[in-house]
């Protein structure tokens, strides 16, 4: 459970600065899968990385399971990011100097777990998101789907209750793009609770709540629901 | 996990070899430079050690002023002296008294002739001093002898002689009847040796001394000592010439002034050498500086996926002090093949020069670590930039 309590985000740039959350609310509930949209700069990155305890509000309030992180040091917020939260990212963000493997053994590496344990999860998991035929390859001999997918197995490290996915699919093809989705799908069929970006609406319709926001504020939560018709929340 | 990240940091080395060594080479250049001067320097001080003690400490010498250069030639004034050494020998704790007279006459040897390093020395202190002028071929000089030679090995070489040989000096003809072991101190090896009686007679120059040599009692008893004979023999010197114008030393106190002179001269080189080893370290910091900056956004990925501030800071220490440990290595070893290759190629040059390469295992494992140290020391700035970036702005980088 996530909560945002009238969250702010203000970039000082020198003279002027840059407000990127003004006064945000928003409660995501262990294993949702919830999207989030909106034009490109206002503000969704800068939420999912507060939601990730990435950073940290320029005020406000950010909860996890009922703990206030704001007060935590950078150390702490390690922590917790390594064992509870895993990152997807539009650019794939893996290490090139590092296999496959080696990529999704470094949050195990940075919690301690020891190698051998280290080695069995991360082939387990290179195994789920279908890559087990490439496990000794370096980033740079994959491709993009291939690459994102590591990147998932990579955020399933330490068994994380909340997946973030800040435009997982933005740099992928329709048909690798889908697969990921996917996957994304079926992990929240493991009762993980997703958080996705993107400006895709077909890719938001894999979501149960689509969260709108604009120049920093919540427009419009809408729920999807499974069982086809759309319910309007309008704020 | 430390051997994880070792891993780590090697992998990250190795992505970028041609920097990687060419920072490593900056490191070795200066251990390098270090240890090459610092194994000489040893190995200088152990030779004049070596010598020393085959001559003795309990030995006084009494020399004009003005001694110009290293070994054991140094204790040669630039002026000979007229001296009675009757009374010194009834000093007690004196074992024996004897003087040296060193002059270039004329020397033939057969087809080879020359104005050549003739060392005019009572045969009793040759005797008294046999492990330092120790006959490798015959014998030493003999009491009562006047027309015999030892020759110093070089020497003996040059001129094509051995013992039986006959050569002559000036007017006088001598038989060879020993050759010198071969001796650090170059005037040694170059020198030859008559009884000074006979070169005193040929150059006209009866009590004169270029050197006069005492030899104490080897454990002198309290207040016989050589130092404190030192100052008896001082007092009558002064006393018989009337005025105090020639050195008298111990040689325990020669081996000081000259460990004290090479070791200024080493701690001089190697203060240069050093300073080699700085810019090294100032090598390894820029690289690391730029490896970080490089890889920014892989720290914020790490940062993203629960890497703590330690973990970052590791890693790139661990680079670094990788680096370090690596040119420590390379240059420890280039730095002994430098030395060897000195030792071996300096008579080359300057013909006689006999160097020793100090190896100590001490110094090995102190520059060992100590370029670990440097490389992690240099490393640490940057290192510690990296740990402490937030992780949105290492991300965003691009
Ligand atoms: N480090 C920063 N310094 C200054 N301004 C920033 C910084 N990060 C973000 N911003 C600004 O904050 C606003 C929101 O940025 P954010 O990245 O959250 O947008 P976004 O919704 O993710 O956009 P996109 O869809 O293009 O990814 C933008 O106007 C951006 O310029
Ligand atoms: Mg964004």
């Amino acid at each position: 459970m996530i909560q945002l309590k009238n969250a702010h985000k203000i970039y000082p740039m020198g003279e002027i600065s840059v407000q990127a959350l003004r006064g945000l609310d928003l409660t995501i509930k262990p294993g949702e899968f919830v999207a989030i949209m909106g034009p490109s700069g206002s503000g969704k990155s800068t939420l999912m990385h507060l939601l990730g305890c990435l950073d940290l509000p320029s005020d406000g309030l950010v909860q996890l399971d009922g703990q206030d992180v704001t007060k935590l040091d950078e150390d702490t917020l390690a922590q917790i990011r390594g064992k509870k939260i895993g990152f997807v990212f539009q650019t794939f963000n893996l290490i090139p100097t590092l296999t496959a493997q080696e990529n999704v053994e470094l949050p195990l590496f940075f919690q301690g777990v020891p190698r051998r344990e280290r080695s069995a999860r991360s082939v387990e998991l290179l195994r789920k998101v279908g890559l087990n035929d490439r496990i000794h390859h370096k980033p740079a001999q994959l491709s993009g789907g291939e690459r994102q997918r590591v990147a998932i197995a990579r955020a399933l490290a330490n068994d994380p209750e909340i997946i973030l996915a800040d435009e997982p699919t933005g740099n992928l093809d329709s048909e690798s793009g889908e697969a990921i989705l996917k996957l994304l799908e079926q992990l929240n069929r493991e009762s993980k609770t997703i958080i996705l970006v993107t400006h895709n609406p077909e890719a938001a319709a894999y979501a149960h709540r689509i969260v709108r926001i604009k120049d920093g504020r919540l427009l419009e939560e809408v729920f999807n629901n499974t069982n086809k018709g759309v319910a309007y929340a309008a704020r | 996990m430390l051997l994880d990240n070792i891993r780590l940091s090697v992998r990250n080395l190795r992505h970028r070899p041609k920097r990687s060594w060419l920072t490593i080479l900056g490191i070795l250049i200066g251990v390098a430079a270090v240890i090459a001067l610092v194994s000489l320097g040893q190995g200088m001080q152990r030779s004049i050690t070596q010598e020393f003690e085959a001559f003795g400490y309990n030995v006084v010498m009494i020399a004009g002023h003005g001694g110009h250069h290293l070994g054991m030639g140094a204790m040669l004034g630039t002026y000979d002296f007229q001296l009675d050494l009757a009374p010194l020998q009834k000093i007690s704790g004196v074992e024996a008294v004897g003087g040296v007279l060193v002059k270039t006459p004329y020397i033939s040897a057969g087809r080879r002739e020359g104005y050549l390093l003739t060392w005019g020395m009572a045969p009793e202190l040759m005797q008294a001093f046999g492990n330092y002028y120790k006959p490798e071929l015959g014998r030493a000089l003999n009491p009562g002898e006047t027309q015999t030679a030892v020759l110093g090995s070089n020497v003996a070489q040059d001129l094509g002689l051995s013992v039986g040989d006959k050569f002559v000096i000036e007017t006088l003809e001598f038989e060879v009847v020993g050759l010198l072991e071969r001796r650090a101190d170059p005037d040694v090896n170059y020198a030859i040796m008559v009884p000074i009686a006979t070169l005193q007679e040929l150059v006209g120059e009866r009590n004169r001394f270029s050197l006069v040599m005492i030899r104490t009692a080897q454990h002198g008893h309290a207040g016989h000592d050589a130092a404190s004979i030192a100052k008896e023999v001082r007092r009558m010197v002064t006393e018989q010439r009337g005025k105090d114008d020639l050195n008298v030393h111990t040689t325990g106190e020669m081996l000081d002034l000259m460990q004290n002179l090479v070791g200024i001269l080493q701690a001089a080189l190697g203060g240069i050498a050093a300073i080699s080893l700085l810019v090294g370290g100032v090598g390894v910091m820029n690289t690391m500086y730029t490896a970080v900056l490089e890889r920014t956004r892989e720290i914020g990925v790490m940062k993203a996926v629960g890497a703590r501030r330690r973990h970052i800071l590791w890693l790139f220490l661990l680079e670094s002090g990788f680096m370090g440990l690596i040119g420590g290595v390379l240059g420890a070893l280039t730095g002994l093949l430098i030395a060897v290759g000195i030792k071996f190629s300096a008579p080359l040059f300057i013909s006689g020069t006999q160097l020793e390469v100090g190896f100590s295992p001490g110094l090995m494992l102190g520059v060992l670590s100590f370029s670990f140290v440097l490389g992690a020391l240099s490393g640490f700035f940057p290192a510690r930039d990296a740990a402490k970036l937030p992780p949105v702005e290492a991300l965003r980088y691009e």
